[in-house]
């Protein structure tokens, strides 16, 4: 562990993968909070977050020895969370938690989002906000969260060829749009 | 009029040969006691006669009003029972936290999230929760105590015996381990074997002094001082006449014994008034 | 590395859950890549909010038991009694080792020409599940037994879950290594008859010695036995109908003390005598 600067979230998880329990407290430190509020953005029970989030750490008890130094501890975290939570929503019978937009009353692109957008990701931020909710619940599960179809056709609750065509649609849609802001 | 917590009638305890206790008389009332005595008076066989590990030879025994020889019994008194032995080893591949689990799932809690919590808050009383998850082979001697200890006080028992439970402590750690036991000592039985007379002096307001088997002395600290007043002197060298003396952080010299006349006597401490007991009687094993 | 932050109060939208899908999507991806952000939310976050405490982790990260544990609770065992198993001396990563190199010796001496290896076969295959319940529990094998007396828990019902545990995974092992040499397939099984009157005999005599005593005992009177007839020409001898017979009656009547015994358990009462009188004051 480093002495004059904090340890890297590498160094960490190399810890842990070590058996250095105070390791994974610093790094559960470091993330579980935001964990938490991703978490919480996918699934509106609180008491499932809680497992999962448990759940993930424990797992990262066991697993960190399986981080293979490509790309962010953060994003692999993100990833072994979101897998505990998808099993566990499997686990519950197919009951839906997700909350779409329009079930929490549609949204309004507000000025400081869409420059936000626009920030990261150009001109694919403005066509995003175009999509429906439906298909962007799904490009977010699948090309964000990076779950596989089936991973997210549990989370949405709906037919992995659903998820298919959403995707292919919401594609479409977006190279369609993005050729006509070029041209 | 509360019930004694411990009741020993003309117990005794025989090894190959040797006796261990010999027709011994015994009653501990609820509160923090202490056990003194030498190596070899008996103070580990009296402990475990008491946790229900050894059975007595002769006389009768009740803890907690149950008598340990019917096993339906015997088995009460351990739901109430916090033990820590003398000698203390753990089996191999356990951290703290899953030993002092193991040893709550044999005190029958049985409900994992109960289980979970009483094993937290007893690593907390010790002051051992930052090395939970630490595997045992790497604490140190004083640590693997406390973890001894924090077993014992699961299930917050209504009998405490604790053979030498400060061994290994530096004197912080036996600072605060005092107040857990004084905390325990108000809801229920504690007994402390120990050869540190401050720790009975701090902690006990009963004390049973053990010799050869049989109890020398059995009532309150305060009493066992006042029988040394007026037999505790200070000097500036080791006066002969006394059964036992020894140069103090000061530079003078302390003495017990049968003060002389004109002897400069000071307040006895509960560690002069046990030596001068154990002088009168074994002087040879207490001169200097 | 990005110079550019999320906005504070977008930021707590985002964590009071308020702010918009695609700035949220934004900033969950930003925050992949941004400690000082993550840190920003950790800051915002009330730690008594978190759902999943880190006591939680740390209780199930410092008191798992490891792979037996888990494997007999998923098997269906209660948790308190898998931590009583679990905790067995004997039943560690140490047990499949060491029953898997034993197994190994066995094979190879038998290999080593029919007759002799029928007798090391013999000799040994039987003692493996005793070797393992004298090592599950007692004096000499579990250093902390003086406070496994000390506890309510049922004395007898430590040694049973214990026992079943050694011989449900010793017995098939053996049998299976036993149907890979060349025996015929009624003395690769006939051997576990004694294994079993054995085991129950070092099982109830453990209320009154050290069970690591008799089973030495039991296992050289078991070698001694083999040998002896393996000297006079059949070695199947001890495996005979007769003697098997012989075994049936040791496991009832083995079982029946044990039984009897039960409530009167000396185990449950205090040490084995013997150790007493190791024992000095």
């Amino acid at each position: 562990m480093g002495q004059h600067t904090s340890p890297s979230d590498v160094e960490l998880l190399r810890g842990v993968a070590d058996g250095d329990a105070d390791a994974l407290k610093e790094l559960y430190g470091r993330h579980a909070p935001w964990l938490s509020i991703r978490l919480a953005r996918r699934c509106n029970d609180d008491g499932v977050v809680a497992d999962v989030l448990q759940d993930t750490f424990v797992a990262v008890w066991w697993g960190a020895g399986s981080y293979r130094a490509e790309g962010e501890v953060a994003g692999w975290l993100w990833g072994v969370a979101v897998r505990r939570l998808v099993s566990r929503l499997r686990r519950r019978g197919g009951a839906r938690e997700m909350l779409l937009d329009e079930v929490r009353g549609g949204f309004e692109v507000s000025a400081e989002e869409q420059v936000l957008a626009g920030v990261e990701y150009g001109d694919l931020g403005s066509a995003m906000a175009r999509l429906s909710p439906e298909m962007r619940a799904v490009v977010q599960a699948t090309v964000l969260d990076g779950l596989t179809a089936r991973e997210a056709s549990r989370l949405l609750g709906i037919p992995t060829n659903t998820v298919k065509t959403r995707l292919f649609r919401a594609k479409a849609q977006l190279r369609r749009e993005l050729v006509e802001v070029r041209t | 009029m509360t019930a004694p917590a411990i009741e020993l009638r003309g117990v005794s305890r025989r090894f190959r040969g040797a006796t261990a206790l010999d027709d011994l008389q015994l009653e501990v009332m609820p509160g923090v006691v202490g056990l003194l005595g030498p190596n070899g008076a008996g103070k580990t066989t009296l402990l475990r006669i008491l946790a229900t590990v050894l059975g007595a030879d002769g006389g009768s025994v009740r803890i907690l009003g149950r008598d340990p020889a019917d096993a339906a019994e015997r088995t009460e008194i351990r739901r109430r029972l916090g033990y820590l032995p003398q000698e203390l080893a753990y089996p191999r591949g356990f951290t703290t936290y899953r030993f002092v689990e193991y040893m709550a799932v044999l005190k029958e809690i049985e409900e994992p999230a109960a289980r979970r919590a009483e094993v937290r808050r007893v690593l907390e009383d010790v002051d051992l929760s930052d090395r939970a998850a630490k595997s045992i082979r790497t604490l140190s001697g004083g640590q693997r105590r406390r973890v001894g200890l924090a077993q014992a006080l699961l299930g917050s028992p209504e009998l405490l015996v604790l053979d030498e439970p400060t061994t290994g402590l530096d004197p912080e750690q036996r600072v605060a381990l005092r107040t857990v036991l004084a905390e325990r000592g108000r809801a229920s039985t504690v007994l402390i074997a120990t050869h540190q007379t401050e720790d009975v002096a701090a902690l006990c307001e009963h004390v049973v002094v053990l010799d050869r088997g049989s109890v020398s002395f059995q009532g309150t600290v305060s009493a066992l001082v006042t029988e040394a007043q007026g037999r505790v002197w200070l000097a500036d060298a080791a006066d002969p006449r006394a059964q036992v003396s020894w140069r103090t952080a000061t530079g003078r010299y302390r003495n017990l014994g049968d003060a002389p006349a004109e002897a400069e006597l000071v307040e006895p401490t509960l560690e002069d008034a046990y030596l001068l007991l154990r002088g009168a009687t074994e002087p040879e094993a207490v001169a200097a | 590395m990005t110079t550019w932050h999320v906005d504070p109060s977008v930021l707590s939208a985002w964590v009071e859950g308020t702010s918009g899908p695609l700035a949220s999507a934004s900033i969950e991806q930003h925050l992949v890549h941004c400690e000082q952000c993550r840190a920003a939310v950790a800051g915002l976050v009330r730690i008594d909010d978190v759902p999943g405490a880190w006591d939680d982790v740390l209780a199930e990260v410092a008191g798992d038991g490891g792979l037996v544990e888990r494997l007999l609770v998923r098997l269906g065992l209660r948790a308190g009694d898998a931590v009583v198993v679990g905790a067995a001396p004997v039943l560690r990563i140490a047990w499949a080792t060491g029953l898997a190199a034993v197994l190994g010796f066995i094979l190879v001496a038998s290999l080593a020409g029919h007759d002799r290896g029928l007798a090391v076969f013999l000799a040994l295959a039987p003692l493996l599940p005793v070797a393992g319940v004298a090592a599950a529990y007692g004096p000499s094998a579990d250093p902390s037994y003086e406070l496994v007396v000390a506890a309510p828990y049922r004395m007898i019902r430590l040694v049973l879950l214990r026992s079943a545990a050694v011989l449900l995974t010793a017995v098939p092992i053996t049998v299976a290594a036993g149907l890979l040499l060349p025996l015929d397939g009624a003395t690769a099984v006939a051997w576990v008859l004694p294994s079993l009157a054995f085991t129950l005999v070092v099982l109830g005599a453990g209320s009154w010695v050290d069970p690591w005593a008799a089973a030495v005992t039991v296992g050289a009177g078991w070698v001694a036995a083999v040998a002896v007839s393996a000297r006079y020409g059949n070695v199947l001898a001890v495996v005979a109908p007769t003697a098997l017979v012989g075994y049936v009656v040791l496991i009832v009547a083995g079982a029946l003390i044990l039984a009897l015994a039960t409530p009167a358990w000396r185990l449950d009462g205090q040490w084995s005598p013997m150790q007493q009188e190791r024992e000095r004051t």
